[in-house]
């Protein structure tokens, strides 16, 4: 089942009175379940090209079809986690569940499940100032669960982490991923992150932004991080960097 | 107006890892300030200025304040002052945020009602208090006028900052998970701009006890600018001061009390100043 349709969607912005076109032609096909991963180099609109499947920006041209359309709904997971200062995590959880008039009985121990399925036990009372980098991106990804997306769309979500809670979160999301059996499309400029965690690795090419190719990740799954060691891993990873490598130097000569 | 975030929206608390000491520093440092005041205070009373109309020692004064609380003249005024605070606070608190958060919410609204605040936030409204006590007669209705309008001005204002500074981010959030117009100013702009708010209420309330003072100078059977005023008429110096220290303290009490409800919200929201 085709869970995401992109076809020929372009996106130009107004930039000081001239268009500023960022995204050329790019079509791409998520199937139900599947785990995309989208690298490119920054500044290259991915997380552009996230924003749109959400529907928070507008595209120039082409189409974005989602599933079943509006109905489908879509977890966002947010680079900079946008938790709510004056929210416990608690209640940051049940945000979605919130706007969309699910009642507390029913919304409450669905937030407590998702807090338990990031790890987060006992900090259900806790407010975000209270918690770790690695501990609020953990927040930000219970409460795009906790509306049972059929779609997880995740935009640099380990960005702004250290390295260590990075690889950390990598095989923390590897499990819940698993465990809950979403169709994830991940934004990140990471390539090793990108073949950790993907089925597909969608590469991007610099401004403006098209598909130069779609690698399909042969790993067995469950992945874990020692997996990074492996030949084969390191051989994913070379040729989706050779690729950035050659796309970035053309555009500087071509620019 | 300024307020102070991270590069990720957020703020810790940002206290020195020696507050405690700092903030106990601080207060032994006050208060020998004050001490020394009233010791300077009481020697000029009773050795430079001996004329018991001019100036009195600050001994008198708490002998007199001791007299009043017995004659029980001092709590009538005190609670027929705070009585007229309380309802005037009351009602530009309710009246303030909603204008504050339609201007917030409203860009139309706000083009057309900020200059008219921000005029009479400016002006000096207690000049309006013999016209309010025309209109109103003497009694409470012209002190709550009075409190009403020098307090609504600072809380409208801070209230409609505070709505348009919502980070962008909790916006978009919100709209991620689907939030209608109306949800995101309920759930989003109005908790963002509580600290805003806040500020607005402490420094309306400094305005509102000027206000009432004013009001009841002007014209009023109590109240503990009747007092300072009959004591003024009679030449009782130490009851006048009785009143307008008694003010300080009230002043003073309850903008401490708002500003610690400030700092226990600057731990989740930055810091606000006005």
């Amino acid at each position: 089942m085709i869970a995401l349709e992109l076809s020929h969607v372009s996106k130009s912005f107004a930039s000081r009175g001239q268009s500023l076109e960022i995204m050329r032609d790019v079509s791409l096909t998520v199937q139900a379940g599947e785990f995309l991963v989208v690298v490119g180099p920054s500044g290259c609109g991915k997380s552009t090209l996230l924003r749109m499947i959400q529907g928070l920006e507008t595209l120039s041209s082409g189409s974005v079809r989602v599933g079943a359309g509006e109905a489908t709904t879509r977890g966002f997971v947010f680079q900079r986690d946008g938790l709510y200062p004056w929210r416990s995590v608690l209640r940051n959880v049940m945000l979605g569940l919130e706007l969309a008039h699910v009642p507390v009985s029913e919304a409450k121990p669905r937030a407590e499940a998702m807090i338990d399925l990031v790890g987060l036990r006992g900090f259900e009372g806790h407010y975000p100032n209270e918690l770790s980098g690695g501990m609020r991106q953990r927040v930000n990804l219970a409460r795009a669960l906790a509306i049972d997306p059929d779609m997880l769309l995740m935009d640099e979500p380990f960005a702004a982490l250290d390295a260590l809670t990075r690889e950390n979160m990598q095989q923390e999301l590897i499990r819940i991923s698993a465990a809950a059996g979403k169709t994830v499309i991940l934004i990140t400029h990471q390539i090793d992150e990108a073949v950790l965690l993907a089925d597909r690795v969608a590469v991007l090419g610099a401004r403006p932004s098209h598909i130069l190719d779609i690698v399909r990740i042969d790993l067995p799954r469950p992945r874990t991080l020692d997996l990074k060691r492996t030949p084969e891993f390191q051989a994913y990873v070379d040729g989706i960097w050779t690729m950035v490598t050659q796309a970035e130097t053309e555009t500087r000569v071509g620019g | 107006m300024s307020i102070t975030t991270t590069e990720n929206g957020t703020v810790q608390a940002q206290r020195p890892a020696s507050g405690r000491r700092t903030n106990y520093r601080a207060l032994r440092r006050g208060l020998t300030s004050f001490i020394i005041l009233l010791v300077g205070w009481e020697l000029i009373g009773r050795f430079v200025l001996t004329n018991q109309v001019f100036a009195v020692p600050f001994s008198a004064v708490v002998q007199s304040a001791i007299e009043m609380w017995g004659r029980g003249e001092l709590q009538t005024n005190i609670a027929a002052s705070l009585t007229a605070v309380a309802y005037g606070m009351v009602l530009a608190m309710i009246i303030g945020i909603l204008i504050g958060v339609a201007m917030g919410a409203s860009t139309a609204f706000r083009e057309y009602v900020e200059p008219l605040l921000t005029a009479f936030y400016a002006t000096p409204l207690v000049a309006m208090a013999p016209i309010l006590i025309l209109w109103f007669g003497i009694g409470i209705a012209s002190k709550i006028a009075v409190v009403f309008l020098m307090a609504i001005f600072p809380i409208a204002i801070n209230t409609s900052a505070g709505i348009r500074n919502t980070d962008r981010e909790y916006l978009e959030v919100a709209y991620a998970f689907r939030a209608s117009r109306l949800q995101a100013v309920w759930k989003v702009m109005i908790p963002a701009a509580i600290p805003f708010v806040v500020t607005g209420l402490r420094l309306a309330v400094g305005r509102a006890i000027v206000g009432v003072v004013v009001g009841e100078l002007f014209g009023a059977r109590a109240g503990l600018g009747f007092l300072i005023f009959t004591a003024g008429q009679t030449f009782d110096t130490p009851s006048l001061f009785v009143g307008v220290i008694t003010l300080a303290f009230i002043g003073m009490g309850l903008t401490l009390g708002i500003r610690a409800v400030e700092d226990r919200i600057s731990g989740w929201k930055g810091t606000v100043q006005e």
